[in-house]
């Protein structure tokens, strides 16, 4: 008999993007409906497949403080779902533990939502025909530190899933979210492990037994696991056997770094069509989906000296911005960086005896010094503290003050070298 | 960079100076006041770093002498010499065109400079007395950060303007006090974001009180809603009844009234208005058949009226009157026109008489056609004109080049005798000659110089060998050291004596006696042999630079030798060529260079006598060529002449020809025919003038008989009267319009009276109707009199009227009743007639019903409010937009610290940096200034040291006092300046390039041994740097080529 059924997880809905700074109210209410979107193209991919069940393998939502609003739509696609006769089984994770509160009191009827204290099993029918039998447990609360694969038992009938939220193989950062390895996975009699809480799609094994992370069906950062089509898999079943998992896009979307090497680039005019060209392509790339765009300049032409003067960027990025304003799908401008100019050797400035070398041993001596080093920027920053800044802001360790001497040590060679050239 | 040379084009007082070949070391340029030494300053200032424009308080040296306001100055680059140009008065950038051709721009410029701009050029590098003065030209913004301080860092730029930029970058996103900044800005909106984002939370909180809420409001209403549909049910029946009483009364009331009225069928339909209608009417028709009878009196009386004021006569002779009447202002205007004729003819017989008169006597108007036809055309007498006017212009022009040759014979003359009188009476020396005292002078003038390097340099040579004599005779003098002889005769005897002693008590046994005696004895042999080592090392030593002095006095003696040769052979060539020049065999430099003047001036006299010459011969061969053309002119002017009475001749036989008076020109001739033309057209006109008058007169002699005829005809007023023509018209044409009228108004008034008789008749018949039937009425009603007609009607429409209000009030009730058992009871229940019971029954219930009503209406509302909220909670997206929100703040405020973070360390960093430069990098500075100082004034002043305040030096005496730089004398501070300059340069020269150094007579106010260090600095100072010194002081220039040979003098005149 062949079937299918698909299988999402992460789905974080109506949770804020991260990592962006500030957005036209346009850009922001698109991204406040993302997770919402890409939830409604699931619900529409499971009945345009007329797929046998949906799995969700949890962090459906993003924090305790779930949305009225989206549970509600979470409630409305599922009732679409089971009134078309797909039912849906549901794990939850580290960001949704069953203890977080519900607005929703009832659920759809092919609705299953797995219990916390153990494994339990829910057998999906085709007719009178039993096609598979999904085990599956949820967390609790949000720190799950066992390793909950071990628990999990296979049955005898129809095709056996694993629904669990958990970090397969993922060292010591992982440890409060049900860790386990992958050969926890492979010795349960499984034939496909329905995996949560790796936003990248990853097929970790194939066949005997599937172990597939589908990742969360929208992107909601520019950090690299957020980057990409997102979506959720398509799995086919023939004989009671996985015969295929296709992933298929589900974002609204997507997040583009790209870079951009100015050395042809004469003028900021130019520069604008190049960035508008990338652009273009980035579109077609993905096309139908809106884009958040990030890019870094490189090289070096006569453009760098007008990317120099102050404002430049910031003006060349809301020009960009407001051209986009009436584009659909959504664009977004997220930020240029400008990384061009001369590419300062550190070591050939050290050595020439002058201001710079002066001004790199200075660094040296406080970078080398970690009391040094914090007296150093308890000196110069402490205005953050005393404009009561500081209380918004991640606390700085020691690493991060290295970093930001060196960004300044940069800044200042830089600006050295411009001033000694103009 | 050194400075090769300059051309200017046009610069102050300069036009088109180039100077070239500059060394470089250390030129002096020396000139008298107003020779440019400070235009040629301001010139190559103006070149580097622009010439001052029109807002500037700077001199713009205006070309005086015309020329491109500019120029350019030649300076050595690594292939070759480059040249910069700039224009002053334009915006123009700089040319810098290097050995190759190619050309840049200002970058380059900037470039060779090292980054120099004018300020720093002006303030260090060239400088004029003036500004030497003042030291605020050497710690002012820009000048003492690009040498202190950012000119340090790295490639002569500020470090000052680095922590400006980042200074300016850190208060835009956070400031010390105040919102207005980027990260306090979003504090603040983050703020505010929580703020909502609380709000916003807790609304969410309250969904589930919402949704309860929301069920038990809907149960409660649904509840009050049944309670209130019950009660409203008993007032409606009860409303009903209290409503329907009163009708249900009014029919009982009425049913009583009817029973005592009689029977309505006696009574004729509407007869009460039909009465009044037929009343009404005959009293309006009576009404208008009075009038029509008051219009038909008046009517008649007016036609009559009418009547009496016609005309017959008038009336028979009125379509003649009328077409006489339409041709009177014709009649009019051809009179006038008579009277014009009558002037025009009279006028045109004067005219033709006054022209007749103008053409002379003997002229009849029968003959002006005879001769009419042989008169000449106007382009005949033109071309005689033309003709008559060339031959004139030719004589005329003849005799002008003749006279004017004449004159410039004169003149040619006169210019030839000038020359010659100012040629010199003597001839000078021939130009061979000259050129080879030129050529002595400058041989003998290089020679005089290499005589004066041989001669140092064998004085030198001398010197080194008497130097290495002194130094051999000391060295020879000086020998080895030995000590006296006794001390070594008695060292080898005390050491024989202690090796005899030893021995013998070694050779008794005693060992350990005889050791004391045998290191003594080994002791003195160890000294012997030192002794001797130390004596053949000092013998060595000195010998070898015995050896090494012998050589080096042989050389010296050798170069001696050699440069006092070569002293001889100069002095053998001075010798003769001074004897060929006619000086003195010990003549100065001077003697010769105003040797080479004379011979100079004597070449420019040879050049402008050959000139003079030259110009004589010229004259005289332009004179002689001028007398020549004169007889040639003369003959062309008798030619002319001839030419002209032929022509004459020829004019005055054709004028009798054409019958045109002998006397006359031919332009006279043209205003004689004009006349002649002009008199027969007025003859012409005279006879048309007639003829139109004759014709005038007969047509209104015509017309006036024709009204007089009329007249007659038309009444008894006219009849044998004379009187003019035009009144009489006019009065019979009035008096036909008023005949006209008169008969209008008889024909209105007739159709009128027509109208009204007819209308009357109409009137009389209706009158008649109205009383038949008023009589058919009061028969039909029984009654005889309209009183009692009028009373019957009113009974009857009474019984009516309560019939109707009858079956009014049934019809409401049933209305509001309905239909069935329900309205039967009810109808039943009105029956009863209990009104004050219903109204007592129902006031109570109402007032429950209201109290009811207002509990269902609070139920209903929190039922709404509660869906409501729970509706907004379930649509709102405020806490997802506010996180949202949150997330792009939180973000933006981090990237932002991190920029202002990144700044403020930035800048801290290039500030430590700075102050830790500064301490050890400016001492630099001040000590090559110290030194130079040091040496200008004979080590009075020690030390130069930077104030505490930075902003200004303290120089530090001899014995240890202090001064700043304002407590000292003006000369001194001038030289502390001066060395402080220096100091800067070489440290510029350090980190970017070599600038040259210009200075315009800073030397005047030092005594002369401190102006003699400060030459010997500079003299040092050039070994490195290219100087250039401008004064106006020989001594200056002298001091500077004593105390260095090598620096070159350049006059500038």
């Amino acid at each position: 008999m062949k079937y299918c059924f698909v299988h999402a997880a992460d789905l974080h809905l109506d949770t804020p993007f991260t990592g962006i700074g500030k957005t036209s109210p346009k850009t922001a209410a698109a991204l406040r409906d993302a997770s919402l979107s890409a939830f409604d193209a699931l619900v529409r991919l499971t009945l345009e497949r007329n797929a046998a069940f949906l799995l969700l393998a949890g962090d459906l939502y993003d924090g305790q403080e779930r949305s009225v609003r989206g549970q509600l739509r979470f409630r409305e696609g599922l009732q679409r779902l089971s009134d078309a006769g797909i039912a849906t089984l549901i794990v939850h994770g580290n960001h949704d533990p069953l203890d977080g509160w519900s607005a929703i009191r009832q659920w759809p009827d092919l609705v299953t939502i797995f219990g916390s204290e153990k494994v339990t099993s829910k057998t999906v029918r085709r007719g009178s025909r039993v096609i598979a039998t999904v085990h599956g447990i949820s967390y609790a609360e949000a720190k799950v530190t066992d390793n909950l694969a071990k628990r999990f038992e296979h049955g005898s009938t129809g095709l056996q899933i694993g629904l669990l939220h958990c970090a397969v193989g993922g060292g010591s950062e992982d440890v409060s979210y049900a860790p386990c390895e992958l050969k926890d996975l492979q010795g349960v009699g499984m034939d496909y492990w329905a995996l949560g809480h790796v936003h990248q799609l990853a097929t970790l094994y194939e066949r005997d037994p599937w172990v597939v992370y589908p990742g969360t069906p929208q992107g909601r950062s520019p950090r690299s696991s957020e980057l990409g089509p997102k979506g959720a898999v398509v799995v086919e079943v023939a004989d009671d056997g996985v015969s295929s998992v296709d992933f298929v896009a589900l974002d609204s979307i997507r997040f583009v770094n790209f870079e951009l090497a100015i050395d042809a680039i004469e003028d900021l005019v130019v520069l604008r069509d190049a960035l508008l060209t990338r652009l273009e392509e980035c579109r077609a790339e993905n096309r139908g989906r809106g884009v958040i765009v990030r890019c870094r300049l490189t090289g070096r032409s006569a453009v760098f000296e007008d990317l120099s003067r102050p404002g430049v960027i910031a003006e060349l990025l809301k020009e960009l911005r407001d051209e986009a304003q009436t584009e659909h799908p959504l664009v977004w401008w997220e930020g240029i960086r400008n990384t061009t100019g001369k590419q300062l050797k550190r070591e050939s400035l050290r050595n020439r005896g002058d201001f710079s070398a002066q001004l790199i041993q200075f660094t040296d001596d406080v970078s080398g010094d970690v009391d040094r080093l914090q007296e150093f920027f308890a000196e110069h920053l402490g205005l953050l503290e005393r404009r009561s800044i500081s209380k918004w802001l991640d606390e700085v360790n020691d690493e991060e003050r290295l970093d930001l001497l060196r960004a300044a040590e940069r800044e200042a060679l830089q600006l050295l070298d411009e001033e000694s050239a103009s | 960079m050194k400075i090769h040379g300059w051309a200017i084009d046009g610069f102050g007082i300069f036009r088109d100076v180039q100077v070239e070949g500059l060394g470089a070391g250390l030129t002096v340029f020396l000139g008298p006041n107003e020779a440019g030494k400070s235009t040629a300053l301001a010139f190559l200032r103006g070149v580097f770093f622009g010439f001052p424009d029109g807002r500037s308080r700077e001199l713009r040296y205006p070309p005086l002498k015309g020329g491109r306001h500019g120029g350019r100055v030649f300076v050595d680059g690594p292939d070759g010499v480059v040249t910069i140009e700039r224009e002053a008065g334009r915006r123009r950038p700089p040319r810098v065109i290097y050995p190759d051709g190619q050309e840049g721009g200002e970058e380059d410029l900037r470039r060779l400079l090292g980054g120099a701009d004018g300020h720093l050029f002006r303030s260090v590098f060239a400088f004029s007395l003036t500004e030497l003065q003042t030291f605020s030209s050497l710690t002012a913004e820009g000048v003492r950060d690009r040498i202190f301080s950012a000119g340090i860092a790295g490639a002569g730029r500020s470090a000052g303007a680095v922590q400006k930029r980042l200074d300016d970058e850190m208060q835009s996103l956070l400031k010390m006090r105040g919102r207005a900044a980027e990260l306090t800005q979003l504090v603040d909106e983050l703020e505010e974001n929580r703020r909502q984002e609380r709000e916003a939370h807790a609304l969410v909180d309250r969904y589930g009180e919402f949704v309860a809420a929301e069920a038990r409001c809907a149960d409660c209403v649904k509840q009050l809603q049944s309670q209130a549909d019950a009660m409203r049910g008993s007032t409606l029946r009860l409303q009903s009844l209290i409503d329907l009483w009163p009708a249900w009364s009014e029919i009982l009331a009425t049913r009583d009234e009817l029973k005592s009225l009689p029977a309505a069928d006696q009574f004729p339909a509407e007869g009460d208005v039909r009465l009044a209608a037929l009343v009404e009417k005959a009293k309006a028709t009576r009404a208008e058949l009075e009038e029509l009878g008051t219009e038909l009196s008046v009517d008649e009386t007016q036609r009559k009226e009418f009547q009496k004021r016609l005309d017959p006569d008038a009336h028979a002779v009125r379509d003649e009157a009328v077409a006489l009447h339409g041709e009177l202002s014709a009649h009019r205007d051809r009179r006038q026109a008579l009277t014009r004729a009558h002037q025009r003819q009279s006028v045109a017989a004067s005219t033709f008489q006054q022209s007749l008169q103008e053409l002379g006597e003997g002229y009849e108007p029968t003959q002006l056609e005879e001769l009419f036809g042989k008169l000449p055309t106007r382009e005949d007498l033109r071309g005689w004109d033309e003709r008559i006017a060339e031959a004139r212009e030719q004589v005329r022009v003849a005799n002008a080049a003749l006279e004017g040759r004449r004159s410039e014979a004169a003149r040619a003359k006169e210019e030839l005798e000038k020359r010659r009188r100012e040629l010199p009476s003597q001839e000078p020396a021939s130009r061979e000659r000259l050129e080879g005292k030129e050529a002595t002078v400058r041989r003998l003038r290089a020679t005089l110089a290499e005589f004066r390097t041989a001669e140092h340099e064998a004085e030198s040579a001398g010197k080194i060998l008497a130097d290495r004599q002194r130094e051999l005779q000391e060295l020879r003098a000086e020998g080895p050291w030995r000590p006296p002889s006794g001390i070594i005769a008695l060292t080898v005897g005390l050491g024989l004596l202690a090796f005899v002693s030893a021995f013998l008590k070694f050779g008794r046994g005693k060992i350990v006696d005889a050791l004391p005696e045998a290191i003594l004895g080994a002791l003195a042999v160890v000294g012997l042999l030192w002794y001797r080592r130390r004596v053949r090392h000092q013998q060595g030593f000195a010998g070898e630079r015995e050896k090494r002095l012998e050589e080096e006095m042989a050389k010296a003696r050798d170069a001696a030798k050699a440069q006092r040769a070569e002293v001889d052979k100069r002095r053998s060539s001075i010798q003769k060529d001074t004897a060929a020049l006619s000086l003195e065999s010990a003549s100065s430099l001077q003697d010769v260079e105003n040797k080479g003047l004379e011979v100079r001036r004597q070449y420019d006299a040879r050049s402008a006598w050959d000139h003079q010459t030259a110009r004589i011969a010229e004259a005289k061969e332009y004179w002689q060529q001028v007398n020549g053309e004169e007889g040639k002119l003369a003959k062309q002017v008798e030619k002319a002449q001839e030419t002209q009475a032929k022509t004459l001749a020829e004019w005055l036989k054709w004028k009798r020809e054409h019958a045109i008076p002998g006397r006359l020109t031919p332009r006279g001739a043209a205003d004689f025919v004009e006349a002649f033309r002009i008199a027969r057209r007025r003859l012409d006109d005279q006879r048309q003038a007639k003829q139109r008058t004759d014709q005038l007169r007969a047509d209104v002699t015509r017309w006036d008989a024709r009204v007089t005829e009329l007249l007659k005809r038309s009444g008894d007023g006219y009849k044998g009267k004379k009187m003019d023509v035009f009144v009489g018209l006019n009065q019979l044409v009035s008096k036909l319009e008023d005949d006209r009228k008169a008969r209008e108004q008889v024909r209105a008034l007739e159709a009128e009276m027509k109208r009204r008789r007819a209308r009357k008749k109409v009137a009389v018949g209706r009158l008649k109707s109205a009383e038949k039937e008023r009589r058919n009425l009061f028969e039909a009603a029984g009654v005889k009199t309209e009183e009692a007609f009028r009373e019957r009607g009113a009974e009857t429409a009474r019984r009516l009227m309560l019939e109707g209000r009858i079956e009014d009030r049934e019809r409401q009730i049933a209305g509001a009743l309905g239909q069935g058992p329900h309205a039967e009871g009810l109808r039943k229940e009105l029956a009863g007639g209990k009104l004050e019971s219903w109204q007592v029954e129902l006031s109570k219930i109402s007032k429950e019903l209201h109290e009811l009503q207002k509990e269902r209406d609070e139920a209903i509302r929190a039922h709404r409010d509660a869906e409501s909220a729970r509706r907004e909670i379930e649509n709102s997206a405020d806490v997802e937009t506010l996180e949202t929100q949150r997330g792009g703040l939180k973000t933006e405020l981090e990237r932002t610290a991190t920029r202002w973070r990144v700044a403020t360390l930035a800048r801290a960093l290039v500030a430590e940096t700075l102050q830790e430069f500064e301490n050890t990098r400016q001492p630099r500075v001040l000590s090559e200034a110290s030194q130079i100082l040091r040496m200008v004034t004979g080590k009075r002043y020690q030390q130069i040291l930077q104030s505490k305040e930075g902003n200004d030096v303290i120089v530090v005496a001899k014995d240890g006092t202090r001064k700043l730089s304002g407590e000292l004398s003006r000369g001194t501070a001038e030289q502390l300046y001066l060395a402080l300059r220096l100091g800067l340069i070489a440290e510029y020269a350090r980190r970017s390039v070599s600038l040259p150094l210009v200075m315009d007579d800073v030397l005047v106010n030092f005594d002369p041994t401190r102006a003699r260090g400060m030459a010997k600095a500079f003299a040092k100072f050039a070994k490195e740097h290219q100087v250039f010194l401008f004064t106006c002081h020989p001594s200056t220039a002298e001091l500077i080529t004593d105390v260095a040979p090598s620096a070159v003098v350049r006059k500038v005149s």
